[in-house]
């Protein structure tokens, strides 16, 4: 199937789950019967259904209200199997430490419903970290970090039966590098020469081999959006994308997303490099893991978004130039902080 | 072409190729003049003759010593001939692997490879540490690429047979020596990244077709597990290190020997003859009779190469069609048109593989 059919395919799907949510029978039939106390057993009328999210393709995040009880989210699937793994390692976590009271939290899944591929789940309570880093005081923030790195090490650490394992090359994540450098070297040829000393460079930092380092379950998306805090709790959400894969790449992804979202907002550059550094501190005191493969996933995560930027339509000049500079910054600096890494080693 | 190749087929190299100021020409040049101290008299007298003692002594009046091949790759090749049953090859090196290819030869050599054997490897003599120079014997035979260059001797369908059974002896034999293949070196996908930007920047307008080609591959190379099953790899498995004759086969160039998915040495191997074949005009349909024999007679030895074959010899066949689009250059008599065609059809035959 080519990527225009698959587009086409699931923009039909959403077309027909947005119409299949809010269908008052499908609600009093489906919905209903998994918040009983909240939707007094399909008599409630004052319920109300939002779309969230609809941007990523393949699934969509929604709300159901009602009345004054508390929201329940749902998250749809376009596959089937992608939904019934979501409510699986949920509803895993959920029993092996991660309940509520806990301190380190995913949401209380409710049910699932399987025609739908929809998973519900209870709220996270709190603020969301990204949020958090713009509004709060420095301590609050690093306080959050350093949660999130717990719960991350949790994570880590929990048996999830018959968990897949990443690929080898799914691992690296080598083909999205080659398919982001592919569209800008078609268009913009006057990088070509410099994204292909970027890719050199990048594979002087790759994994040593198949099998390096041992796996662990790794979130996926493990990104300040998705962790929310509530004063000395942290609720983490959207686990979804769970493989057995490199522990380094939930702890790059992280601190590459404060990086990001900082540059993106004109946001405080010292306070994210603070975050992120307080982050991998409180995960390697916690953490078996080396994360020897760091300057890898790192310098992966500043050369796709260096890329991306160059074909970005949206972006103004100035503000292109400012973050391609920082990109491109970021990328050296752990080239060759993984090469002193790997001399060292 | 390895260390030990044959004269008639040495002859074919380019020996010094001058070339602007590349660092693939310095170092060329850099080896070069390194090794003109091996081609003097007073080396082969205190170096190579003391180790040619016993009934193959040779005798250092008229050796005929030379540079072979130096291509800009870090390995230059001599040849010393003292007489025609007497000659031994050199190949200097600009790295570790000339020490690396020295284990493998003797460890191979006495785990059945050798001359008491029908199927070989070339006769490790030396590694000269101080000058990162391996040694070793000439191997009798005729390179079973001949064959493309109308040499009459060399069957092509019985010279894959041959080559499957040298190769199946290998995968099954239990050397290890290196460290373990990662997926994306050997399928090379680093260089892919690379050759995508050069053929992109090329040919703007094959961008789609690229990007679907290696979505395409992806979807496949993803199912490969980590924990598959390895064996003991040759790294170049190409017909022109495959030397036939009624005694022996004989294979060179040991090189990048290490463990690794053993179906990458039998994809490199009948992608490089069919497109040499297709290239060189050469009967096809004797090309696909070499193509399953080698295939049989290979998988029949090592079923588990199946699994990942498709993977291993579709990226190989998108890797030549990315050099090729680069250039867009006609071979011979087969316009780029014709190339690029017989590119994704193999390609796609590859995929179909097995299914």
């Amino acid at each position: 199937m080519t990527r225009a059919q698959t587009r086409l395919d699931r923009k039909t799907w959403k077309q027909q789950q947005e119409a299949l949510f809010s269908d008052p029978a499908f609600v009093r039939e489906q919905i209903m019967p998994l918040v009983p106390k909240a939707a007094d057993v399909g008599r409630r009328q004052d319920w109300t259904f939002t779309i969230v999210r609809n941007k990523a393709a393949g699934r969509m995040t929604l709300r159901y209200t009602f009345g004054s009880f508390a929201p329940v989210y749902g998250k749809a699937y376009f596959n089937g199997s992608d939904a019934a793994d979501a409510y699986g390692w949920l509803s895993h976590l959920w029993r092996q430490g991660f309940e509520r009271g806990s301190i380190l939290e995913v949401p209380q899944p409710v049910g699932f419903v399987p025609r739908a591929n929809l998973v519900l789940m209870r709220s996270a309570e709190g603020v969301s970290l990204d949020k958090r880093i713009a509004a709060n005081p420095v301590e609050s923030v690093l306080a959050g970090t350093r949660l999130a790195a717990r719960w991350l090490v949790k994570c880590q650490d929990t048996a999830i039966p018959e968990l897949r394992c990443e690929s080898p090359c799914d691992k690296i994540e080598i083909f999205t590098i080659i398919d982001a450098i592919a569209k800008v070297a078609a268009e913009h040829p006057e990088h070509s020469a410099l994204l292909i000393d970027m890719v050199h460079e990048l594979r002087s930092l790759a994994p040593k081999s198949n099998l390096s380092p041992p796996v662990v379950p790794t979130h996926g998306q493990f990104r300040p959006a998705h962790v929310f805090i509530d004063d000395t709790h942290v609720t983490v959400i959207d686990i979804e994308k769970l493989f057995l894969s490199d522990p380094a790449k939930d702890v790059a992804r992280f601190c590459y997303v404060l990086k990001k979202t900082c540059l993106e907002g004109n946001g405080d550059g010292e306070l994210s490099e603070r975050a992120a550094q307080e982050f991998v501190a409180e995960y390697r005191a916690h953490s078996k893991s080396h994360l020897e493969n760091l300057p890898y996933f790192r310098a992966l995560l500043a050369l796709k978004a260096f890329a991306k930027l160059l074909n970005n339509r949206k972006v103004n000049e100035t503000q292109r130039q400012r973050m391609c500079q920082a990109y491109r910054a970021e990328f050296e600096r752990w080239v060759q902080y993984g090469l002193v890494q790997k001399v060292a080693a | 072409m390895g260390a030990a190749g044959q004269e008639q087929f040495s002859s074919k190299q380019q020996r010094f190729v001058e070339s602007p100021i590349s660092v693939s020409s310095r170092a060329k040049d850099a080896l070069a003049r390194k090794a003109m101290e091996f081609t003097t008299a007073d080396f082969i007298e205190s170096r190579i003759l003391p180790l040619l003692s016993g009934p193959r002594r040779a005798n250092s009046a008229g050796c005929n010593a030379e540079i072979i091949q130096n291509t800009g790759t870090g390995r230059l090749t001599l040849r010393y001939a003292f007489d025609p049953e007497n000659v031994v090859y050199a190949k200097l090196y600009d790295d570790e692997l000339g020490r690396h290819c020295y284990e493998v030869n003797c460890k191979l050599w006495r785990d059945g490879f050798s001359n008491t054997g029908h199927y070989q490897v070339p006769e490790p003599i030396d590694f000269l540490t101080d000058h990162n120079l391996l040694l070793m014997r000439g191997v009798p035979g005729t390179p079973l690429g001949a064959a493309f260059d109308g040499n009459s001797s060399v069957d092509i369908v019985s010279g894959s047979y041959e080559a499957a059974e040298w190769l199946a002896r290998l995968h099954r034999s239990t050397l290890c020596v290196g460290t373990p293949d990662s997926d994306w070196d050997s399928l090379k996908l680093f260089r892919m990244a690379s050759r995508v930007i050069k053929a992109v920047v090329a040919r703007p307008e094959k961008l789609d077709m690229v990007r679907e080609l290696m979505e395409t591959l992806e979807r496949r190379i993803v199912n490969l597990t980590a924990g598959r099953s390895f064996v003991f790899t040759h790294g170049r498995y190409h017909h022109d290190h495959v030397f036939l004759s009624p005694n022996a086969t004989i294979v060179i160039d040991l090189d990048r020997c290490r463990p690794s998915d053993p179906a990458k040495d039998a994809a490199e191997f009948i992608r490089v003859l069919r497109l040499t074949a297709f290239k060189e005009n050469f009967d096809m349909q004797r090309v696909e009779l070499a193509t399953s024999r080698f295939l049989e007679t290979y998988l029949a030895k090592v079923p588990e190469a199946t699994a990942s074959l498709d993977c291993y010899w579709a990226t190989f066949v998108f890797h030549s069609l990315l050099g090729g689009l680069k250039k867009a250059r006609n071979k011979g008599d087969k316009s780029w048109e014709q190339l690029e065609a017989f590119y994704v059809g193999e390609m796609m035959r590859a995929l179909d593989f097995g299914r």
